[in-house]
């Protein structure tokens, strides 16, 4: 199965939702596609526009790859659950956010090789981004990078805390 | 300490909560904006939420307003956020409160700041970059401590 989820950005992000559905036109596999906001409804795949955080999460365990907008939380999500993933950032001239973020954490996690990243996307692009991210992500769940960045806190915190009051 | 959690939907609010674990032990109160997931987070300690209507300027009056009452009635020791504009009332009234302010630059901020950040940097007492390569941009009292990746 593969999942394809555009989080919950007011903006509709039917670029990528389009271009899978044309790819799902010709696939045999099973398609099941988050679209939030989106305006255009997908003729060959199951859809829905949102869901709770564990359904979603569910879906993500199950499907053999992701494809979705460059969002933290799907990022997150997908590199949690070992799930491998090709980001489409949405991108600020096609009115898909409102500034090119997703396009600069796209480019990082790329050059890090721990996503395949599409920038203009097509049925064939897709297809090909696909095949490659499930070469390059080995099966089972991650550890959470966060933990360094939590004891930087942590630490901070506690030397707040250990200060005398002024 | 009790310690103010200020962030914006989306991104934001994933970011923020990634780091909970760094407030074990401490009193914590959210401010945010209106948003599907705000109810489970009534878990961890008050949430103060306002509806997001836009950044023009009668928007900022009212987010303005609101920030204060929260700061003037929790008067947190503490204030830390992830982004995004949604800060900027809490540290400015923070400051003035004299309360310790640590800013949380975006996941997303790899080779450029974001707009809140530059404009916030000058008033953080702690400043933290989640990729190494923007410390070169952000500033010399800029740390890089991780990422939530």
């Amino acid at each position: 199965m593969i999942l394809v989820t555009v989080g919950n950005h007011v903006q509709a992000f039917d670029r990528l939702i389009r271009a899978v559905d044309e790819l799902a036109a010709d696939l045999d596999e099973e398609i099941v596609m988050q679209i939030g906001h989106g305006r255009y409804r997908p003729q060959h795949a199951t859809y829905f526009d949102f869901t709770t955080g564990e359904h979603l999460q569910k879906l993500t365990e199950q499907a053999r790859v992701q494809v979705s907008h460059a969002g933290s939380g799907s990022i997150l999500t997908a590199f949690r659950l070992g799930t491998p993933l090709v980001v489409v950032p949405r991108l600020c001239r096609y009115d898909e956010h409102i500034d090119d973020h997703q396009l600069q954490l796209a480019r990082a996690l790329e050059a890090e090789g721990r996503l395949v990243a599409l920038y203009e996307v097509s049925a064939g692009s897709l297809r090909q981004a696909i095949d490659r991210a499930v070469e390059m992500v080995p099966a089972g769940p991650r550890e959470s990078g966060g933990a360094r960045l939590v004891d930087t806190l942590r630490a901070y915190l506690d030397g707040l805390s250990a200060a005398p009051a002024r | 300490m009790k310690i103010a959690l200020i962030c914006s939907q989306g991104g934001h609010l994933t970011e923020m909560l990634e780091l909970l674990g760094a407030f074990d032990g401490h009193e914590v109160v959210l401010a945010t904006y209106d948003g599907p997931r705000n109810r489970e987070l009534a878990a961890l300690g008050s949430v103060y939420s306002i509806p997001y209507r836009g950044v023009g300027p009668l928007a900022a009056i009212r987010y303005g307003l609101w920030a204060l009452r929260v700061m003037l009635r929790e008067r947190p020791a503490l204030v830390v956020s992830t982004g995004a504009e949604i800060a900027i009332p809490f540290f400015v009234f923070g400051k003035l409160m004299r309360t310790r302010l640590v800013f949380v630059e975006s996941l997303a901020s790899v080779e450029r700041m974001t707009k809140t950040g530059r404009l916030l940097y000058p008033l953080s007492d702690l400043f933290l970059v989640q990729w190494p390569q923007l410390l070169a941009v952000a500033g010399s009292r800029a740390r890089y401590g991780g990422t939530i990746l």
